[in-house]
C-alpha cells in the first residue's frame, strides 16, 4: 500500500506538470468532439495526430493520444444518445435506452449520467489498474483460446436477450449476424468467404459502416418519412439537464457493477468495450424488477454499460502497459506512437519506466477530470441541437456518416456500404426488426469461430478441451443455463396463455 | 450594380478554384522534383513496423528533398488494397506507397485475381530495409534451444503447435519452411495478427512463435520469451547471441522479410526514381536512423532499383517454390 501511494504519487507528479496536464487538456478535448462525430473513430484521429507528437516528449505525446481515446469513450456516447448514431464501437448499447430517454426529453439526465458513470467508472479504473494491473495481466493470459470461445458463446445467448420484441425475431437477427460476420477471408483457414472477387471484401464487412448505416442512416430515413407524413420529429420538453435524487438512486448500483465488471472484461483482447457494456446491460436486465421496461428508456441501461465502457477502456490499457501487448487496433497506434518516440512498452515498463507507467496511469485520472469539466456544461448544448429543425439537422447527420465512413480507409467503398445498410436498417425498421442482437452477433462471431478453430487446432479436435478446463466450463454451462432458463421461462408463458385461453373458451 | 459586381467575384473565384484544382503537375523536370508534396502510401493501419519505417523515413524528406511527404494509410485486404492503389496513381513520382513480402511476394499466391501484377504493375524503387523471423518459445519451456526443439518435433511428429498471425503471412512461410528444412511436423495455429498470438504464446497455449522481432523486442528483453534462432542469413543485431538457422545446421529455413518504396509501373520521367532512390540511400546512412531501426529489429538495407527488383523477382520465386511444397494455397 505504502509503495502504491508512492507510485501514485510520482504518477501525478507527471501528470500534473504544466505541460502534460495541458496536453491530456487538448487530448480530451479532441477525443471528445472526434467522438461525438460518428464514424471518425479515435484510432483514425490518433493516426493523423500521430505526427504532431514527435515534437512533444514521449510522455506527453502518450499522455495527448490517450486522452483522445477516453475522450472519444465519453463523445462516443453523446451521439448515441442524441441522435441514435454509436459513435463508438462500445457505444451500441447506449442507444437502446439512451436515445429513448432523449425522445422522452431526458436528453439531459441521460447525457448526466453517462457523464457522472463514465467518471465514476474511470476513477474506480485507475485507482484498480494502479493495485492489481500485473495480478490481472497474468490472469488475461489465461485464457486461451478455449476460454475465449466459450466466452464468446455465452456472449452470443445473451445477445438474444437484448431484443425487446418477440424472441424469434431476436435470434433471426443473431443468425443474420452471424452470416454477414463470416464475409471475408478466414482466418483459420485463409480462405476467401462470399468475397465475391471483391479485395475489399476480404477483411470482411467494416463495422462501422455497419452500425452508422443501420442505426444513423436508417433513423434518418425513417425520420424523414414521417415528416414527409406530416408528422414533425418530436423534441418533447426538455425536462431537466440533470440527473434527478432519484435517477441517483436508481442508478448508482449499475454504475458500480458496471465499473467492476468493465473492467475485468476490459483486459480480454479484442473487444473489451462493447462485452463489457453488453455484459452490464444484461446484468442490469436481469436485476431489474421491470426487464420488460428496458429498451424503452430506462437509466440503468444507460448507467451500466456507460460505465462499464468506459472501466474497460481503461482495463484495456493493462495488456498494452504490463506485456506491451495492444488489444485493439487504437493500442496498436498506440504503441507505434510509443515506438515512435524511443519507448517500447513491455513487461519491463513498470520498473524501468515507471514515471512512464504511472504517468500514464494518473493522466487517466486527470483526463477523467477534464471530461467531467468539460462536459457537464456541454450537456446544456448538446441538449439544445436537438431543438433544431429536423430540416438542417438531418443532412448534417448524413454528411459527417459518409465523411466518417470514408475517413476509415480514405475509400469510397466503405460509404458505400454505410449507405447500403442504412437501406437494409431501414426496412428492418418497417417490419419490426431489431438491429442491436445483429450487431452483437457480427462482431462476436468471428471471435467466436477464430477461437473455436483454434482451440480445435491445439486439443487435434478432442472437443473435451472445453470442458476439462474450468473457465471454459463455466462459461459453458453458464450460456446453457442461460438459454435453459430462457426456453423454461417461454415455455411457461405458453402454458399459461394456453390455459387462459381454455379458461376463456369456457 | 453592387451585386452585379459581387457575381462576377463569385464567378472569378469560382474560376480560380477550378484552375487550382485542375493544375496538377504535369511533365516536370527531373531536376525540379518534387514540386508537390509526395503521398506515401502504407497499406497497413497506422502502428505497424511498416508504417513505422515508412514515418522514419517521410520525415526527412522535408529536409532533403525540400518536399515534405505525407503517409496516407490504406489498409484493407492484407495489405494490397493500398499496393493497387498505388499501382493505378499516375507515373508521376508523387504517388509512392511501400511495398514488402508480404504485398508483393506472397500476395500472387494467395489471389489468383490480384488486380495487380507486381512484377508488371510497379516500379521498385529502393530496398529500405529486411529483418528477420525469430522462433521464439516461453521463457519457462522446457525446448530452449533449437536442437532440443528438433528433437522433441522429430521423436513426437504433430505434437508441438507454433503460431502465426495468419494463414498467409510471412510468419506462417517461416513455420512451414522451418517445417520442411528440418523434416519436422509442427502443426500451424493462425491468429488474426500477432498480439493473440504473442498473449497465447505467454499463456502457455501454443509452444512456439514465429515472429517479426520488432513485436516481440520487450518480451525478449523483460526474458519472458526465448528467441530460439532467427531466420536471416546474418545474425541481428539487436540480439546477437541468437545464431541463425543457417547456423544451425537449415539453410533451408532461411527467409528474409523486407520493407521497401515503390511507385506505379513506368514513372516518367526515369531520374525520378533514381533521385528517390538516393534521398533514401541518403536517410538510411542517418546514424540516428539507423540506430532507431536497429533497435526495432529492422536492420538498414538499401537496394537500389535494379539490384531491389533482381531481389525482389527472387524472393517471389522463393515463395511460389516454397507455397507448392507446402501446400499453401489460394482456394
Amino acid at each position: 500500500m505504502d509503495n502504491l501511494i508512492n507510485n501514485l504519487y510520482l504518477g501525478f507528479s507527471v501528470s500534473l506538470s504544466l505541460t502534460n496536464a495541458f496536453y491530456c487538456f487538448i487530448g480530451v478535448l479532441i477525443g471528445t468532439l472526434i467522438g461525438v462525430l460518428p464514424g471518425i473513430g479515435p484510432t483514425a484521429t490518433i493516426a493523423i495526430l500521430l505526427p504532431m507528437t514527435f515534437y512533444l516528449s514521449p510522455v506527453t505525446g502518450i499522455i495527448m493520444l490517450a486522452g483522445i481515446f477516453y475522450g472519444a469513450q465519453y463523445g462516443g456516447s453523446t451521439t448515441s444518445i442524441l441522435v441514435n448514431i454509436p459513435g463508438e464501437v462500445s457505444s451500441v448499447i447506449t442507444t437502446l435506452d439512451g436515445y429513448q430517454m432523449a425522445q422522452q426529453g431526458r436528453a439531459g439526465p441521460a447525457l448526466g449520467i453517462a457523464a457522472f458513470g463514465s467518471f465514476i467508472a474511470g476513477t474506480l479504473a485507475t485507482f484498480g489498474l494502479g493495485i492489481v494491473a500485473p495480478f490481472l495481466a497474468g490472469i488475461a493470459l489465461k485464457f486461451g483460446p478455449p476460454e475465449y470461445a466459450t466466452l464468446m458463446f455465452l456472449a452470443l445467448i445473451t445477445a438474444t436477450f437484448l431484443g425487446q420484441k418477440s424472441m424469434p425475431k431476436s435470434l433471426a437477427m443473431v443468425v443474420l449476424g452471424l452470416i454477414l460476420s463470416t464475409i471475408g477471408r478466414d482466418t483459420i483457414t485463409g480462405f476467401p468467404r462470399f468475397t465475391l472477387g471483391i479485395l475489399q471484401f476480404e477483411d470482411g464487412l467494416g463495422f462501422i459502416p455497419l452500425i452508422m448505416g443501420l442505426f444513423g442512416i436508417s433513423e434518418v430515413l425513417s425520420n424523414v418519412e414521417e415528416k414527409v407524413r406530416g408528422q414533425i420529429f418530436a423534441t418533447s420538453k426538455i425536462a431537466r439537464l440533470l440527473p434527478s435524487l432519484k435517477d441517483w438512486r436508481r442508478s448508482i448500483g449499475p454504475i458500480l457493477r458496471g465499473s467492476g465488471l468493465g473492467f475485468f472484461l476490459g483486459i480480454l483482447p479484442g473487444g473489451g468495450g462493447l462485452i463489457s457494456s453488453l455484459a452490464s446491460y444484461i446484468m442490469e436486465k436481469k436485476i431489474s424488477r421491470t426487464p420488460e421496461n428496458f429498451g424503452t428508456g430506462m437509466i440503468e441501461g444507460v448507467a451500466g454499460p456507460e460505465a462499464a465502457n468506459n472501466a474497460g477502456a481503461q482495463g484495456s490499457f493493462i495488456p498494452l502497459l504490463c506485456l506491451g501487448i495492444p488489444c485493439n487496433a487504437t493500442m496498436a497506434i498506440l504503441i507505434g506512437a510509443f515506438i515512435i518516440h524511443g519507448v517500447q512498452p513491455g513487461p519491463l515498463t513498470m520498473t524501468q519506466n515507471p514515471e512512464l507507467f504511472w504517468g500514464v496511469i494518473t493522466s487517466m485520472y486527470t483526463g477523467n477530470v477534464l471530461l467531467l469539466i468539460l462536459n457537464l456544461p456541454l450537456i446544456g448544448i448538446w441538449v439544445k441541437i436537438l431543438k433544431v429543425p429536423y430540416s438542417i439537422l438531418y443532412p448534417l447527420i448524413l454528411l459527417f456518416c459518409v465523411v466518417g465512413a470514408y475517413s476509415l480507409n480514405n475509400s469510397i467503398f466503405e460509404v458505400y456500404l454505410t449507405v447500403f445498410f442504412g437501406v437494409l436498417g431501414y426496412i428492418m425498421r418497417k417490419i419490426d426488426y431489431e438491429p442491436a442482437p445483429m450487431v452483437l452477433a457480427f462482431v462476436l462471431g468471428p471471435l467466436f469461430e477464430d477461437a473455436l478453430g483454434q482451440a480445435l487446432l491445439i486439443s487435434r479436435g478432442d472437443y473435451r478441451v472445453f470442458l476439462n478446463r474450468p473457465l471454459s466450463l463455466g462459461f459453458l454451462v453458464a450460456g446453457l443455463a442461460l438459454l435453459a432458463m430462457s426456453v423454461i421461462s417461454n415455455l411457461q408463458k405458453f402454458r399459461s396463455n394456453r390455459m387462459k385461453k381454455v379458461e376463456e373458451g369456457d | 450594380m453592387f451585386k452585379k459586381l459581387c457575381r462576377i467575384e463569385l464567378i472569378l473565384l469560382v474560376l480560380c478554384v477550378l484552375f487550382a484544382g485542375l493544375s496538377a503537375p504535369k511533365q516536370v523536370e527531373a531536376a525540379d522534383f518534387p514540386t508537390n508534396p509526395i503521398q506515401l502510401i502504407v497499406p497497413y493501419a497506422p502502428g505497424g513496423v511498416t508504417d513505422i519505417v515508412g514515418r522514419l523515413i517521410s520525415e526527412k524528406s522535408r529536409e532533403f528533398l525540400g518536399q515534405p511527404m505525407v503517409v496516407v494509410n490504406k489498409p484493407g485486404a492484407g495489405g494490397t488494397l493500398g499496393t493497387d492503389f498505388v499501382a493505378k496513381s499516375a507515373p508521376d513520382g508523387y504517388s509512392l506507397g511501400t511495398i514488402g513480402t508480404g504485398t508483393f511476394a506472397i500476395a500472387p499466391i494467395l489471389n489468383p485475381n490480384l488486380p495487380y501484377d507486381p512484377v508488371k504493375a510497379l516500379t521498385l524503387i529502393s530496398r529500405l530495409t529486411i529483418f528477420s523471423l525469430v522462433i521464439m518459445v516461453r521463457a519457462d519451456s522446457p525446448l530452449n534451444t533449437l536442437e532440443k526443439l528438433v528433437d522433441y518435433a522429430k521423436k513426437n511428429p504433430g505434437k508441438l503447435n507454433y503460431g502465426s498471425a495468419g494463414v498467409g503471412t510471412a510468419l506462417h512461410f517461416g513455420g512451414e519452411l522451418f517445417n520442411r528444412a528440418a523434416g519436422i511436423r509442427m502443426v500451424h495455429v493462425p491468429f488474426k495478427g500477432t498480439p493473440p498470438a504473442l498473449m497465447a504464446l505467454l499463456g502457455g497455449h501454443i509452444d512456439l512463435f514465429f515472429s517479426n522481432y520488432i513485436d516481440a523486442v520487450e518480451q525478449v528483453k523483460a526474458g519472458k520469451v526465448i528467441p530460439l534462432a532467427v531466420t536471416t542469413p546474418e545474425r541481428v543485431i539487436a540480439i546477437p547471441h541468437v545464431p541463425t538457422v543457417a547456423e544451425k545446421g537449415y539453410p533451408d529455413a532461411v527467409i528474409t522479410s523486407w520493407i521497401g518504396i515503390t511507385g506505379p509501373a513506368g514513372i516518367t520521367p526515369l531520374p525520378i526514381v533514381d533521385k528517390l532512390s538516393a534521398f533514401i540511400r541518403k536517410v538510411l546512412s542517418i546514424p540516428d536512423i539507423q540506430k532507431k531501426m536497429i533497435t526495432l529489429g529492422v536492420t538498414p538495407a538499401h537496394l537500389g532499383p535494379k539490384e531491389f527488383e533482381k531481389f525482389a523477382k527472387d524472393q517471389l520465386e522463393q515463395f511460389r517454390d516454397l507455397a507448392r511444397t507446402a501446400n499453401i494455397k489460394a482456394e
